[in-house]
């Protein structure tokens, strides 16, 4: 028996040895190749024109004139797959990624955040009603190829109006959203607002078919979603993989490409996204060739991607704001002059170095409206930003009465480097003013959870990304954690709704601001970068942090 | 979930004496076990890198001026050797060395007290399951019932009720690795129990106890005495498996397992960051092992044979 | 035989129970509610309360447990409350990974931990057994996950033999699948490979020791029929033992390795739905791993009764 037990062992360990050396070679085998790729790609492809709204250099489009190759399998690696593809039941942007690619709104945001008509045709505000009508593109195809009439947009619309998040913003705006004839859809206002285009450009308020939300509610996920996007889901394991399909029949724009608004090349037969939780392996999957594009990359990273001729570095500038939000309903941090203090006592560059490491990751920049091409971006109000100020600290420390109390800082270290350096640091530093804090590490789901009841924290780490309009920050909202009410504030939001002639608005967001560094309901300690990498032929990605996350204008060059 | 990797170990050896069909060896005195002990090379060696790794751990504030939290973002990422950073430093300037050091006292610290309460709890609780009947009919049902629940949700969720601290994966740790050691004892203990003068004992009128303590325990001792090194090695991988996914220690305090969760990020630009913790880790779990083996070897001859 | 399974079956009840009751009990007590981890940062306080509503999670305790115990005995266990799928229908994805992680390990295990024990125990004392015995020693105390690391490094980053990480589902190519489940496999199975090197050894020399082989051997049998009839079968007891403790290792998911080679398995679906407190996977995980666990406790105890026909069922 022992000489049959060795002669299966052998057998076995050939066997074994075979397999590897068969998967060895296998594994190293590229996807399939690329079609020949004809120069005719679509025309708008390659344009990288300014949109309107009166912006400086756009400071996205990479996509170089001319031909984006046609063809091929686009593979990306980002760290998680959502849940599901309906955005509408979820306010956290990650689980907007699919959405993204194979669906589309009213609007859709530029390279400089300004929302343009994408399944809208033309829209007009009247003041008096008032009310805010779309007239919608017509002959516009869903991905089972019926024909979008405005019966869809109802339907996709009021299940938006009664999601979270943004949602409730349209629903407290809008009174009643209906269809007129086939191709267009009148919402009668319930007050004056110039917000409309720039809200119907977020991902949850896309347009679906009636017939796949088939009456579902706006909690309950629509299994399948219907879209008219360029690309449409054929394989969705959320733990493993999402294939998106080219969909034949788009019906595109003919406008030049500029980020999601425009003409929608899709050059990309397939885009292939897999979740890899560790950024290690996002990024050792793009230097072995097993994807083209690695998202989501620690800083650090950097210079051994940028000396490797394979693979180019994609920097995202002016991502989001990195920020400490305080409670500023009960305790200790309900007393104005002690986040002043914490303002003042603060130096800004060790925070963001500590965080992002490299220089040229991040930016010292006060404005709320990270992105400095926007009209919104603003330094009103904030002097001095980023150096300490030692004796105010101590002056405005004895006025505010602080007597040593231990500030509760919640955040994770699900987020290295956006919250939980900069915390580690600005506890540090406050601590040489006497000011302790105590870093609460949790989940960040947890910290979601806890920061909605004011007895559970005084700071807790937050970022900022660009809005397509300012009214949709959350901090303005006195419901969101740190709840920070104060009339002023009140009076000015609702004057940004309002009102809708621009440069009013610009005017008065200026005098929000500088109230913002008054009273400081948060603190934010610079603009950092976002940072990706893609392989070496890889065209069409949009470096404007406003579309990042946007693939299918994006061709493997293969 | 290396919970259940270290509990591999330890309950083959329960497997083993738990089907009673082994003779026990008489109680071996603590003398003649520690000079056996001495002339094992193999036990002189694993003691020898235990007691270093113990005077480093105990004596880390002074051989480092560097405390391991000082995040020096200016400093990040140097090699070994570079200003005055044996070990270089990690992605927040931090001093490697002092990590090493620092975070074998975490080690020791989970390691000693998981052994400690787990063996005692296990001790007692296999006592009286493998002298008394009745108590060991319940007891086996519930000791199946926890060895069959993944030890991943219990860290988990404790990580998720307390918080992520060193207490938390003190509990969670205990928790698991009391039922293999008790499963030892309690075969151990079914072996005493038909022994001759337990019965000579009870039938002149002994008291239990005196009868638990006197007969019972001496024999029950030398597999305590081996399990107990093996429980520490699997508390050390475990605590650090746990903080490695997380679960484990809090950020203020400094573990190997923790170490090495964000090192892997630097493998290529900067291995000393995951070698050198992974290195004292191995040792550390190595050096335990050796031990165990060596002291099985010396007080259960059976086993010990070659 | 029959009667046997049924009272092992009818004995594991408990087995399966108290990890579930226990399980139920410290998820719904932990912090962290699902609803906000669904809906996600912006939702307000009432669009929240009316996701739990919706999800039943407003309802006392005991009410909530005693409708479980209900589905758990129709086996309806409820939807994830994060896919929206029934959980029947999520599981088997995420087991069937663990399966073929499980057999690929079990597999590189027993080659090498079988024939390196056999190996060991006939040159007794000799250098190649001392060899053998110093690199199971070894092994066995490198923990998994830095061994998977050095793996990755050396053979996916530096020879690109094996992809880095992700997971490749059969019926999209074979070798590409297997592939992606090289390293992984390695990583555990080098570990459970040391343990039953060690536990071969011993029982291979426990039996080679016992008079009966002596007899053998005088009386002129072969040495390849001493061994192969006489020893194997009776040192197979101990050795079956540590196979089926490496097959409950396995199955409740080596979830370091998962997390590490970004494999969609039970130990991934377990810590991701426990920290997502989507209860109602984290139960059906439990239930599944829990009966597993007893379905190969008693196939292990059958084939003791198959191997030495001393060990009689009782």
């Amino acid at each position: 028996m022992s000489k049959k037990m060795t002669g299966w062992s052998i057998v076995l360990v050939t066997m074994l040895t075979m397999l590897l050396a068969a998967c060895g070679d296998s594994a190293t085998a590229t996807p399939p190749a690329a079609t020949t790729a004809a120069a005719g790609s679509t025309p708008a492809a390659g344009a990288a024109t300014t949109a309107a709204a009166g912006s400086t250099t756009a400071a996205g489009a990479a996509t170089t004139a001319s031909a984006v190759k046609r063809g091929g399998d686009l593979k990306i690696a980002v760290s998680a797959l959502p849940a599901q593809v309906d955005p509408v039941v979820s306010t956290l942007g990650t689980q907007w990624l699919i959405a993204t690619q194979v669906c589309e709104g009213l609007f859709a945001t530029d390279d400089n955040y300004a929302p343009q008509p994408m399944l809208a045709e033309s829209s007009s505000y009247d003041p008096n009603g008032p009310t805010f009508t779309v007239k919608l593109r017509t002959g516009v195809k869903f991905q089972d190829g019926s024909t979008m009439t405005a019966d869809d947009v109802v339907a996709s619309l009021q299940r938006y109006a009664g999601s979270a998040g943004t949602g409730a913003i349209l629903k407290g705006l809008v009174k009643e959203i209906k269809a007129t004839d086939a191709s267009t859809v009148v919402m009668s206002l319930n007050q004056q607002t110039g917000i409309i285009p720039a809200l119907l450009t977020l991902t949850p308020a896309v347009i679906m078919s009636k017939a796949s939300i088939n009456g579902a509610n706006s909690s309950t996920p629509v299994a399948n979603p219907v879209c008219t996007g360029p690309y449409k889901v054929t394989d969705y394991k959320p733990d493993q993989q999402a294939v998106l399909t080219r969909f034949e029949n788009y019906t595109s724009r003919t406008d030049p490409t500029n980020g999601a608004a425009g003409a929608k090349p899709a050059p990309a037969d397939r885009i292939i996204i897999v979740p890899q939780s560790e950024s290690s392996v996002r990024r050792d999957s793009l230097l072995t060739g097993s994807v083209d594009i690695a998202t989501g990359l620690p800083f650090d990273f950097y210079d051994a991607l940028n000396s490797n001729s394979a693979v180019k570095p994609v920097i995202i500038k002016d991502n989001q704001s990195l920020t400490m939000v305080f409670n500023t309903k009960q305790g200790p941090t309900a007393n104005v002059k002690l986040r002043q203090a914490i303002y003042y006592a603060l130096d800004m560059d060790p925070i963001m170095q500590a965080a992002i490491g490299n220089p040229n990751f991040y930016s010292i920049d006060p404005s709320w409206y990270p992105f400095p091409n926007a009209i919104w971006h603003s330094t009103s109000g904030a002097d001095n930003f980023g150096k300490s100020n030692p004796d105010k600290v101590k002056q405005l420390l004895a006025d505010s009465g602080y007597k040593g109390e231990t500030l509760r800082w919640l955040t994770s270290k699900d987020n290295f480097n956006e919250w939980y350096l900069p915390a580690q640091t600005v506890q540090q530093q406050l601590d040489k003013y006497g000011i302790k804090v105590d870093l609460q590490l949790m989940p960040a789901a947890t910290v979601a959870q806890k920061r909605t009841d004011p007895a559970n924290f005084e700071i807790f780490s937050s970022f900022l990304p660009a809005y397509p309009d300012p009214t949709l920050i959350p901090y303005l909202q006195s419901t969101f954690p740190g709840f920070w009410t104060n009339s002023t504030k009140d009076d000015l939001v609702k004057k940004l709704q309002t009102t809708s002639d621009q440069s009013q608005r610009v005017e008065i967001w200026n005098q929000l601001h500088a109230l913002l560094y008054q009273e400081f309901p948060y603190i934010k300690f610079g603009t950092e970068a976002a940072f990706s990498a893609v392989g070496k032929n890889v065209m069409g990605y949009s470096t404007s942090p406003a579309n990042a996350s946007v693939f299918y204008n994006i061709s493997p060059g293969k | 979930m290396s919970l259940e990797q270290s509990d591999n170990l330890v309950v083959e050896q329960a497997q083993t004496l738990d089907s009673g069909e082994v003779e026990l060896p008489a109680a071996v005195q603590p003398w003649t076990t520690w000079k056996r002990l001495r002339r094992n090379f193999t036990a002189v060696f694993s003691i020898g890198i235990l007691v270093i790794l113990t005077v480093c751990a105990l004596a880390a504030p002074l051989l480092t001026n560097n405390a391991p939290l000082t995040i020096d973002p200016v400093h990040r990422l140097r090699a070994p050797g570079v200003e005055g950073h044996l070990f270089g430093t990690d992605y927040l300037g931090r001093d490697v060395f002092a990590i090493v050091l620092f975070g074998g006292r975490t080690t020791l610290v989970v390691g000693l007290l998981v052994t400690a309460i787990s063996m005692v709890i296990a001790a007692v609780l296999g006592l009286l399951s493998g002298f008394y009947p009745k108590v060991d009919a319940v007891l086996m049902r519930v000791v199946d019932g926890f060895m069959s629940f993944p030890s991943i949700v219990l860290a988990t969720a404790a990580a998720g009720y307390f918080g992520p601290s060193v207490a938390t994966v003190i509990l969670a740790l205990t928790i698991v690795l009391i039922w293999p050691s008790l499963r030892i004892v309690r075969g151990s203990a079914l072996v005493a129990r038909e022994l001759l003068m337990v019965e000579a004992g009870r039938s002149v009128g002994v008291p239990e106890s005196r009868i638990l303590w006197k007969y019972v325990f001496p024999i029950v001792r030398a597999p305590i005495l081996v399990q107990t090194s093996f429980i520490f090695s699997a508390a050390v991988l475990g605590e650090a498996a746990l903080s490695f996914i997380g679960l484990g220690v809090d950020s203020k305090t400094v573990s190997w397992g923790s170490a090495l969760t964000e090192a892997r990020n630097y493998i290529q630009n900067a291995w000393w960051i995951a070698v050198f913790p992974g290195i004292a880790l191995v040792l550390t779990i190595l050096a335990l092992n050796l031990l165990g083996d060596a002291l099985r070897d010396i007080l259960d001859p059976r086993l010990a044979r070659r | 035989m029959g009667k046997y399974i049924r009272r092992r079956l009818l004995h594991a009840l408990p087995t399966i129970f108290i990890p579930l009751v226990l399980v139920f009990f410290l998820l719904r007590l932990a912090p962290g509610d699902p609803a906000v981890q669904i809906l996600g940062d912006n939702a307000t306080p009432e669009q929240i309360a009316a996701l739990r509503t919706q999800l039943g999670l407003d309802q006392p305790l005991p009410i909530q447990f005693l409708l479980w115990l209900k589905g758990l005995f129709t086996l309806q266990l409820g939807d994830s409350l994060f896919f929206h799928k029934p959980v029947l229908e999520l599981i088997p994805a995420y087991a069937a990974v663990t399966l073929q992680l499980t057999f690929f390990a079990l597999v590189i295990a027993m080659v090498i931990g079988l024939s390196a024990g056999i190996a060991a125990s006939l040159l007794r004392g000799k250098i190649l057994d001392r060899g053998i015995i110093g690199v199971m020693v070894f092994s066995i105390s490198l923990p998994e996950f830095w061994l998977a690391l050095v793996l990755i490094f050396v053979f996916a980053v530096t020879l690109r033999w094996f992809p880095v990480a992700g997971y490749v589902s059969f019926d999209e190519g074979v070798w590409a699948s297997l592939a992606t489940l090289v390293l992984p496999a390695l990583a555990i199975g080098v570990r459970q490979a040391a343990l039953l090197t060690r536990m071969t050894r011993s029982a291979m020399l426990d039996v080679l020791d016992e008079p009966y082989v002596t007899t053998a051997r005088a009386q002129g049998l072969p040495e390849a029929t001493v061994i192969g009839r006489y020893t194997l079968r009776t040192a197979a007891v101990p050795v079956v033992t540590v196979i089926g403790l490496s097959v409950s290792y396995l199955l409740s998911g080596a979830v370091a390795i998962e997390l590490i080679f970004s494999l969609p398995g039970m130990g991934k679906l377990l810590v991701d739905a426990v920290s997502r407190r989507d209860y109602p996977v984290v139960e059906g995980s439990v239930l599944t791993i829990a009966v597993t666990l007893v379905v190969v406790n008693l196939i292990v105890d059958l084939v003791y009764a198959w191997l030495d026909p001393r060990i009689r069922l009782k």
